[in-house]
């Protein structure tokens, strides 16, 4: 299967994942297999994320508050986790992507400072 | 954590759920089941570091280390050496020792006394001023002096003299010796205490010339009369006095020191003497004044009597001092020094555990260098030795307290009989957490050193080498500073210890001017029944012929004082009594009264003149025999017998001298021979009804002690009787000296031994780490002798580095103890030396040993080694 990470690999994952989950919870509850999938769509699955690096995230950001979860019944009547935004995550949201549109500038203006001028 | 435990809860179902829809959705898109399952996990990645990393999230990361690291270190006690459970056990010892001394210094000196507001309970003592006695503090007061602090001061709520006694008390028939305090009316309000049952003194009991009335603590009520509600209303008869028992003190209090009961005071106040110093003052501070503002006053009141009573109060302050420090008094720097002796010996042991993880670090070198590589940072490494410290640590201190337990026994049952509070010594909950606390400072104190010399490992060196490479030249270093160590903290145990010691032999050789040997005691009280006391002394004179005729009897007499206890001082005068300011002229002397045939009883020899006679007697010219000191200190070299002398005792009539004896040392044997005035006991029988019979016998006295006291029931069945040996009453004098010097001898013999072990691990190790090197030193033409002393130079280096750092250190604690020394300075030249001799010699042999053993190695099987 897979070996271990290399550190510095987990750490611009971890925040960048964290950043697809809140996005992808800002349209309302989900499960654990849902946002996977919503995100491997969203970024036209070229971000691959092992779907097993899903959960620490996910856990993660419960323990800062920024989700949180409720047992429920899912569609075909299986009982389910489902993970939904904290007001505190909701702003945590906005924190997040501004920065994150900020690196994403600073980066693009690195790699393509004529196209951008 | 419980939102922890509930997200993690269904983890494990959360998961599985996961793959099952990823299953169901690749079935969806046209996979076999075996393959869309197969797909499902591809994508998921590693199932058990996904469940693992999750819950990570929630585990306090450095908990959970040192969990591991606890786990690790368990594992790791288990697979140690004897080295290390010896080390262990050398860490328990000291731990124990500690944890027993501070049992005693928690309940005696820190542990609040068992009254109310403890602190706010001052005595009040005299505080001498004048001369070379400046700040000695007198401890008996006047009642004149206490009356006019009381009208004077403001800053107390209740201020109380007492005076505490040995005397009989008649319940029913039988007269037996009981600890009576007679104490004025504010007494139990100075202590807040009030009786479990019955009432307290009512005023006209207390009032001078009242009615009187007993108080008795509830051991004596079980003790007398079965139980304590059973003690109201009976009568006791003391002081010739009958009384009733109105109350029983509550079972925590006996003060002072076990007292039986408490008496009024009713006797008149008028005719006392402003120097009739006979009293002690107790007082409670009022709640907001503080002890220094009340010391001001009382200084104020003081100066304000010397001013009003010239004569009598030149140079007399007062002072007040918390009850607990006054009952510690010399105590305290006692068991500060056992506590302190102690802690030197753990400082050793712990010297010694390092020593022994220093070698055990070598041999882990390896391991650690395995870590090491696999990524774990120094930080972490030493983080992991230390947890390891702290476990053996831990183990150490559990053992600790079993020996503390133990230990606490032993000290309590071994202590001098001056130490108060010994009933509420116990390992408790505060103790305890003395220990917890120790170890955890024992656990830095022996776990750091090794652990950051072990943790500095080169990844590659010892993996490459193998195990059991020792580690470098540092590694020696740091042993040799630890030995060092600890020979120096050893020299100043030795040091003091040898001069405690020194001192207990020099006073028990100490020359007391009799022979105690073979000498019985008897404390006899003979309640006279006649006003003028005839009838007492008549009892004394028929007992003493009585046991004169007993077979075995060499000698007997009887006096009020024996030696080692004054029971009254005095000033005298010689020829005639001064008109101007009679008390500050007089010279102080020893009072005591004694019956012909007490100086053949002890053997104290007549030098001048001759002993008493019966003749000597009520009625006839007043006769006095003084001390060689008193002769030689107010007549020089002239003649005393004949010339007359005035003593301030029981009457200001002159007594002609007819005999000079031989000095005793009244005072103990610590204190030299101070001037002494003898007198007939038939001339002076107002000192009280109680005298102290002295037997000689021909040998061993055993059972003419039996004979004695059945003599003296004969007479009269209502005598108290005490029985005891002169020499068991010396034995108190050598108690508490006695006591300290074995104590630190033990401590000292310990830290020794340690020490030793030290020097010889050391010159073990580097005779195995420099065995190559040696090997070719021989190979070169080197002999055995040189080998032999290049190690024992090595070893001598170390003890002399240590021994002068210890003498430094033994200059500065021997001086702390120089108010425990007798008959030596601490700084005795020929102690200090033979403590280092025999150091010397010690540290030799512990070097030879292993150096010897170096030079037994065969150079070609070393060399052959590599």
């Amino acid at each position: 299967m897979s070996t271990t990470p290399r550190p510095d690999r987990i750490e611009l994952l971890q925040g960048t994942l964290d950043l697809l989950i809140l996005r992808t919870l800002r349209w309302g509850p989900a499960h654990g297999h849902a946002i996977a999938l919503a995100i491997e769509r969203a970024s036209d699955e070229v971000l691959l994320v092992e779907q097993g690096s899903l959960y620490p995230a996910l856990h993660r950001l419960i323990k800062r508050g920024w989700i949180t979860f409720d047992e429920g019944t899912s569609e075909n009547n299986r009982r389910a986790k489902f993970y939904r935004l904290t007001a505190k995550g909701r702003k945590q949201l906005e924190v997040e992507t501004s920065k994150w549109d900020a690196l994403a500038r600073a980066v693009g203006r690195i790699l393509r400072p004529v196209a951008q001028e | 954590m419980k939102r922890a435990r509930r997200a993690l809860g269904t983890l494990d179902d959360d998961i599985r759920d996961h793959l099952e829809r990823e299953t169901e959705d690749n079935i969806g898109r046209g996979m076999a089941p075996e393959e869309a399952h197969r797909q499902a996990m591809l994508k998921f990645g590693n199932v058990a570091l996904a469940k693992e990393d999750t819950r990570a999230v929630w585990a306090s990361r450095r908990l959970d280390e040192t969990r591991q690291d606890v786990l690790y270190a368990l594992r790791t006690l288990r697979r140690n050496g004897v080295a290390t459970i010896v080390g262990i056990l050398v860490i328990a010892l000291g731990v124990g020792a500690n944890t027993a001394v501070f049992s005693v210094v928690h309940a005696v000196l820190l542990n609040p006394l068992p009254y109310d507001n403890p602190d706010r309970i001052v005595t009040l003592t005299y505080l001498s001023t004048g001369g070379d006695a400046s700040g000695d503090r007198s401890r008996q007061v006047s009642v004149p002096d206490f009356l006019d602090w009381q009208a004077q001061s403001t800053s107390f709520d209740a201020m109380a003299y007492y005076t505490r006694t040995r005397t009989p008390v008649i319940v029913r028939s039988v007269a037996e010796y009981a600890v009576v305090a007679t104490v004025t009316e504010a007494f139990f309000r100075v202590f807040a205490a009030q009786p479990s049952v019955g009432r307290s003194f009512s005023h006209d009991e207390l009032r001078e010339g009242g009615t009187g009335a007993a108080m008795v603590s509830d051991r004596y009520a079980r003790q007398e009369f079965g139980e304590p509600a059973q003690a109201i209303g009976r009568s006791l008869r003391l002081f010739d006095r009958s009384v009733p028992i109105v109350g029983v003190l509550p079972p925590a209090f006996d003060y002072p020191m076990d007292t039986d009961v408490w008496f009024t005071a009713t006797g008149s106040r008028a005719q006392l003497h402003r120097r009739g110093n006979n009293f002690r003052a107790i007082a409670r501070l009022k709640a907001e004044i503080p002890l220094e503002r009340a010391r001001t006053e009382l200084t104020a009141i003081a100066a304000r009597l010397e001013a009003q009573y010239p004569d009598t109060n030149r140079n007399v302050r007062v002072t007040a001092t918390p009850l607990q420090r006054e009952m510690v008094g010399d105590v305290a720097s006692m068991l500060y020094l056992l506590l302190g002796a102690v802690a030197l010996v753990l400082l050793i042991a712990c010297a010694t555990m390092a020593t022994l993880l220093l070698a055990r670090g070598t041999a882990r070198a390896p391991e650690i260098a395995i870590r090491a590589a696999l990524g774990a940072s120094r930080a972490r490494i030493v983080r992991q030795l230390l947890v390891e410290a702290s476990v053996q640590a831990s183990v150490a201190a559990a053992i600790g307290v079993t020996i503390a337990v133990w230990g606490t026994r032993t000290l309590v049952a071994l202590s001098p009989p001056d130490v108060p509070r010994l009933d509420e010594v116990s390992v408790n909950g505060s103790v305890l957490l003395f220990t917890a606390a120790l170890a955890a400072v024992v656990s830095i104190l022996f776990g750091l050193p090794p652990a950051l010399q072990t943790s500095r490992v080169e990844v590659t060196d010892p993996l490459r080498h193998g195990a059991g490479r020792p580690a470098g030249r540092e590694g020696s270093r740091a042993r040799e500073l630890l030995v060092v160590a600890e020979i120096a903290v050893a020299v100043v145990l030795v040091a003091t210890g040898a001069l405690l010691v020194r001192s207990l032999l020099a006073l028990q050789q100490a020359p007391l001017g009799f022979d105690p040997a073979n000498v019985l005691l008897m404390e006899t009280t003979a309640r006279p029944r006649q006003p003028d006391w005839t009838d007492s002394r008549a009892f004394f004179q028929a007992l003493l012929a009585d046991i004169r005729q007993l077979p075995g009897v060499v000698a007997a007499g009887a006096m009020m004082g024996p030696p080692g206890r004054v029971e009254s001082d005095s000033g005298y005068w010689v020829d005639r009594m001064p008109k101007e300011s009679p008390l500050s002229a007089a010279r102080p002397a020893a009072m005591n009264v004694v019956a012909p045939g007490t100086f053949d009883a002890l053997a104290i020899p007549i030098l001048e003149g001759r002993d008493f006679t019966d003749g000597d007697m009520a009625g006839r010219p007043r006769t006095v025999i003084v001390n060689q000191t008193l002769a030689r200190s107010a007549f020089g070299g002239r003649d005393p017998i004949g010339r007359l002398i005035i003593a301030g005792y029981d009457s200001m009539d002159p007594m002609t001298i007819i005999g000079v004896v031989g000095d005793v040392r009244q005072y103990g044997p610590a204190r030299e021979p101070q001037p002494e005035v003898y007198m007939p006991y038939l001339q002076h029988v107002y000192n009280g009804a109680t005298l102290r019979i002295v037997v000689r016998s021909a040998t061993d006295g055993a059972a003419l002690g039996a004979a004695i006291q059945r003599k003296a029931r004969e007479r009269s069945p209502e005598v108290s009787l005490r029985l005891t040996t002169m020499e068991a009453l010396l034995a108190e004098h050598v108690a508490t000296p006695k006591f300290r010097a074995w104590l630190l001898s033990l401590f000292a013999v310990l830290a020794l031994c340690l020490a030793m072990a030290g020097i010889y691990g050391v010159t073990a190790y580097v005779a195995e780490r420099r065995s190559k090197e040696i090997g070719v030193r021989m190979a070169l033409g080197a002999s055995k002798g040189a080998v032999l002393w290049l190690m024992l130079g090595r070893g001598l280096k170390l003890t002399g580095i240590g021994m002068a750092a210890g003498v430094l250190g033994a200059l500065g604690a021997t001086r702390l103890v120089s108010s425990m020394l007798f008959g030596i300075a601490p700084h005795d030249v020929v102690t200090y030396a033979g403590v280092l001799a025999g150091l010397t010699g010690l540290s030799l042999l512990a070097t030879y040993v292993p150096a010897r053993r170096a030079t037994l190695i065969d150079p070609v099987v070393v060399l052959r080694r590599e």
